[in-house]
């Protein structure tokens, strides 16, 4: 199968940096507004590292105008919750904290009709494993899901990128 | 019928997963968390003994170096030659030898490309990473050997195998016995925007200038143990190395601009430095604060600067492990002498224009500290300089230098988190020093053993810089997340397969050795075993049993059940408070018990239909002939016979049994669940009515019968309103709204986050405005 990949050109040069690409979320569902609330910790001098990339410019978590936009456009592409039809939720942002050199993203994932089935998908960071030769860290995102009563905890790496959600095993 | 036997052969599968990990007795049917450990663990001998320490007969062997080595600042290329000196003090007969010769992971066909997996590429993806992807197939940085001889300047037999290589001995090498060999090479060097690593040099296009930072350059002899024999397993990019120790003399040779810094003492300073230079080092060795010995101004001045040479730097180390070095004609130098517990040390740091003004105002002083802390924790550092070099490698530690990554903005502002970034990075590489270049444990098996211990230091060391520095691990709460995750191996996984490098090797370790330091052996055995440790195998290659046995050894507490638990399996801690059920002794005295009944009784819940048919016309009061003695006995009346049966009862009794029998005491018994499968201790504040507090610490062995279910007694005199499981947050216990008697509701992070959201002003306004709106409304309602 072909894929079409649009190369978005940057080129500034940036530090590397010798991290581990590696991300934590607490997802819970909440059945009054029918969102996932997902609290995400990501670090982060990765994460500017891998926006200014995108964007072909310095982006600073603190200086940068309109930064939350920013995170939360990064966020649509690369955390993904799909029907089991295909179709993608959209995210809506909360908003973010610093905690110790650690970065908090919140946002919430709105999904019409059950949580049975949904597709997700989270791939975080995934971009930044490229940048290194002989540290060789393999990205790794976590999601420990809490739906009711039941607890789940999911993770998505290159070769497993994509899990379907199901807690009718769980019962 | 057909789903029970579902039900029955999932369950059969997820108890046989669980075996795995753990012992099950077959009948019992529960982990035994406390099983000893000797099965894991090998077998204690003459070089390793049950205590942990180096045995009477432990030997290792010793690998000298003479090197000299050219940067090629034109085309960034490293043209090296050396001898080794390499002596076998194994009982053992060596007909080969290996080395490392790691820069062969920059081989384009390398084992570390080839075995890279994908997930293919998200729809979009930044030109960079295209870029890198693409040269890292092309790029090839692996070692060139041009010649391996013998010390009659013969060549030598030798087999490249990826990155190791054997070279065959004319004559076997008996215990005891010496034996020098030289090999030259030359390799390209990584330009650290196309393939990073621990080693590369990076371009400055606004001065056209370069900054190397050299490691894994030369041929490296590999380690020979008494437990792995010849430590030669690929260099796969992740499990970094262990060597033998040995003398250095290394010769390096740079555009006569360049400065340059490395591992051990410069010995012709005359040669290499101004006289205004060696000036100020002179006087740096006895500053109060560090001095410039290269002050910004020149070497802003520097970046200008065509060279008209070459210039050979000679550096001499003892009893290293390994050497690595940096040059570049943009450094900034500054120094300090600092008297370690006795020894003098040079801290220096290096680092261009760029760095600045964090890396003056930092750098040093970083180093400093770290040795004072460490040095009281382990050893007296043993080496004569310190230095932390800025380029482009984020974090590496070699012995005496290391290459730390964080910058200001080019205009000179900088974050808190860069700040704190940069003194935590130069504290944790600095602090490899003392694990594992000194401590010697081998990184490419058990990463754990230097980055666990060194960041657990690192820890200790960055609380002792200032009040709530923000560490980014340490602490038991900063690492539940992880723990209650699934995407888990043990600790005792091998570097390169751990799947979560940085919780994995560095945080968990880190948070249990801080667990077992403040919770489980208090900070006095702790620091007494760690030390001892240390101690024991500075200069050595000790392995993890040589550390959980010293930990005890030196402690006298059984901590097998915490390896286990902590660094052999994947479980976490999760205890919850099941239930709680109060006990009063029975005075057996009818006017004190029945009233207690009747109390109890008249102050159940009415249920609703009595409430209801209260008011409705009762025929027995309108015929009052209808009521007979039962409409008035009440049971719960003390009867003669009672009082005169307990009054016989109590006289009977002895002096001794009155008193007990008259306690107040109320006997709470507290049932606590095992949820996360980990055995800890379990630490309970316990509250009482008249607002008093007090702390029940159990050890863990309150585990040791029943591993899931456990209850335990509390008598008081006072009455418990609430009790709270692990108040201090020590334990890393994932769930804590199951922590709480009475239960309480679970807050997740999102929406603490979410009620206590920051507002900005215009939103404060607004919702000012919109409870005035409010309240209006009501008041034109009524």
């Amino acid at each position: 199968m072909r894929k079409l990949i649009f190369v978005l050109f940057a080129c500034c040069t940036f530090t590397l940096a010798h991290r581990y690409h590696f991300t934590i979320a607490e997802v819970e569902w909440n059945p009054e507004s029918k969102c996932f609330e997902v609290g995400l910790r990501i670090d982060s001098f990765e994460l500017e590292n891998v926006l200014s990339k995108i964007y072909r410019k310095k982006i600073d978590l603190e200086k940068t105008k309109g930064i939350d936009k920013i995170i939360h456009l990064y966020l649509q592409k690369r955390f993904l919750v799909k029907t089991p039809q295909g179709k993608p939720c959209s995210i809506t942002w909360v908003g973010k904290e610093f905690l110790r050199g650690q970065l908090w993203l919140y946002f919430e994932v709105p999904v019409k009709g059950s949580i049975e089935g949904l597709t997700l998908s989270n791939r975080i960071l995934f971009e930044a494993a490229t940048f290194e030769a002989n540290t060789l860290h393999n990205p790794v995102n976590i999601m420990n899901v809490r739906y009711q009563q039941h607890k789940k905890s999911l993770y998505f790496t290159k070769d497993k990128a994509e899990r379907i959600l199901s807690f009718a095993k769980a019962k | 019928m057909k789903k029970m036997q579902f039900i029955c052969l999932s369950t059969l599968f997820l108890f046989l997963l669980s075996i795995s990990a753990q012992v099950v007795n077959d009948k019992y049917k529960q982990a035994d968390k406390f099983r000893q450990l000797d099965e894991n663990l090998r077998t204690p001998n003459a070089y390793r003994t049950a205590s942990g320490a180096p045995g009477h007969k432990y030997w290792q062997q010793r690998a000298d170096y003479v090197i000299n080595v050219e940067i090629d600042d034109e085309n960034q290329r490293l043209i090296g030659s050396e001898k080794i000196a390499y002596t076998n003090h194994s009982p053992d007969t060596l007909n080969y030898i290996w080395v490392q010769l790691d820069n062969n992971i920059f081989a384009p066909n390398s084992d570390a490309v080839l075995t890279q997996t994908t997930g293919g590429f998200p729809e979009e993806i930044p030109f960079a990473v295209l870029r890198r992807t693409l040269a890292r197939e092309k790029f090839d940085g692996s070692v060139k050997i041009t010649s391996v001889k013998d010390a009659f300047d013969l060549p030598m037999e030798y087999h490249i195998v990826k990155t190791m290589m054997r070279i065959d001995l004319k004559t076997p090498l008996k215990h005891g016995e010496t034996v020098s060999f030289s090999i030259s090479w030359h390799y390209q060097i990584n330009d650290s925007r196309l393939v990073g690593g621990r080693t590369s040099y990076e371009y400055f296009k606004e001065d056209g200038n370069y900054i190397y930072e050299i490691a894994h350059w030369y041929p490296r002899l590999a380690a020979y143990t008494d437990v792995h024999g010849w430590q030669h397993k690929q260099f796969l990019g992740r499990g970094e190395f262990t060597l033998e120790f040995g003398d250095f003399l290394v010769r390096i040779t740079a555009p006569d601009d360049h400065i340059v810094a490395a591992t051990g003492v410069l010995q012709n300073t005359q040669e290499v430095l101004t006289e205004k230079q060696q000036q100020r080092l002179k006087e740096a060795k006895t500053a109060k604060k560090p001095m410039f010995i290269v002050t910004p101004e020149e070497a802003k001045l520097n970046e200008k600067k065509k060279p008209k040479g070459k210039k050979t730097w000679v550096f001499k180390a003892e009893n290293v492990r390994d050497f690595a070095f940096a040059t570049s004609r943009k450094f900034i130098w500054d120094a300090q002498g600092h008297n370690v517990q006795g020894n003098h040390v040079m801290a220096m740091s290096y680092y261009p224009n760029e760095g600045e003004p964090l890396w003056s105002q930092y750098s040093t002083h970083s180093i400093i500290h770290t040795l004072n802390v460490y040095s009281r924790y382990t050893f007296k550092y043993p080496y004569p300089v310190a230095i932390s070099v800025n380029g482009p490698v984020f974090g590496m530690e070699y012995p005496m230098i290391c290459f730390n990554g964080p910058r200001p903005e080019k205009d000179g502002t900088y974050s808190k988190r860069t700040k704190y970034a940069l003194i935590s990075v130069i504290i944790h590489e600095v602090g490899h020093n003392y694990f594992p270049m000194i401590v010697n444990s081998d990184e490419r098996r058990w990463t754990w053993m230097d980055e666990g211990l060194n960041t657990f230091l690192q820890y200790l060391s960055e609380q002792e810089w200032e009040d709530n520095y923000p560490s980014r691990r340490g602490e038991p709460n900063d690492i539940t997340s992880y723990m209650a995750s699934d995407a888990q191996v043990p600790i005792m996984t091998h570097s390169d397969s751990a799947l979560q490098f940085g919780p994995n090797a560095y945080s968990k370790p880190a948070t249990a050795l801080n667990i077992l330091r403040e919770t489980v052996m208090g900070r006095k055995l702790f620091d007494k075993a760690f030390k001892e440790y240390s101690q024991r195998w500075m200069f050595k290659h000790p392995t993890p049993e040589d550390f959980f046995r010293t930990m005890e050894d030196a402690s006298g507490v059984d901590l097998d059940w915490f390896w286990r638990g902590w660094f052999y399996s994947t479980d976490h801690t999760d205890i919850s408070i099941e239930d709680v059920r109060v006990y009063n002794v029975n005075t057996m005295n009818p006017e004190i018990e029945k009233d207690l009944l009747r109390k109890k009784r008249d102050g159940a819940p009415e249920t609703l239909s009595k409430k209801r048919n209260k008011t409705l016309t009762k025929r027995a009061n309108l015929y009052p002939e209808l009521k007979d003695f039962y409409n008035s006995y009440d049971a719960l009346d003390v009867t003669s016979k009672e009082l005169k049966g307990f009054e016989k009862f109590f006289g009977g009794l002895t002096e001794e049994e009155r008193k007990l029998i008259e306690t107040k005491y109320n006997f709470y018994a507290v049932k606590f669940k095992n949820i996360g499968g980990l055995v800890m201790p379990v630490i309970l504040q316990i509250n009482y009515s008249d607002k008093t507090s007090e702390e029940l610490r159990i050890p863990a062995e309150i585990w040791r019968y029943n591993s899931e279910v456990v209850s335990k007694m509390i008598i008081t005199e006072k009455e418990i309103t609430s009790l709270v499981l692990d108040p201090h947050l020590e334990t890393a216990d994932t769930d804590l709204h199951n922590n709480h008697y009475p239960r309480r509701i679970r807050e997740s992070r999102f929406k603490l986050f979410k009620r206590d959201m920051p507002k900005n002003p215009m939103q404060v306004k607004k919702a000012e405005e919109e409870k005035k709106e409010e309240e209006k409304k009501e008041s034109t309602d009524e």
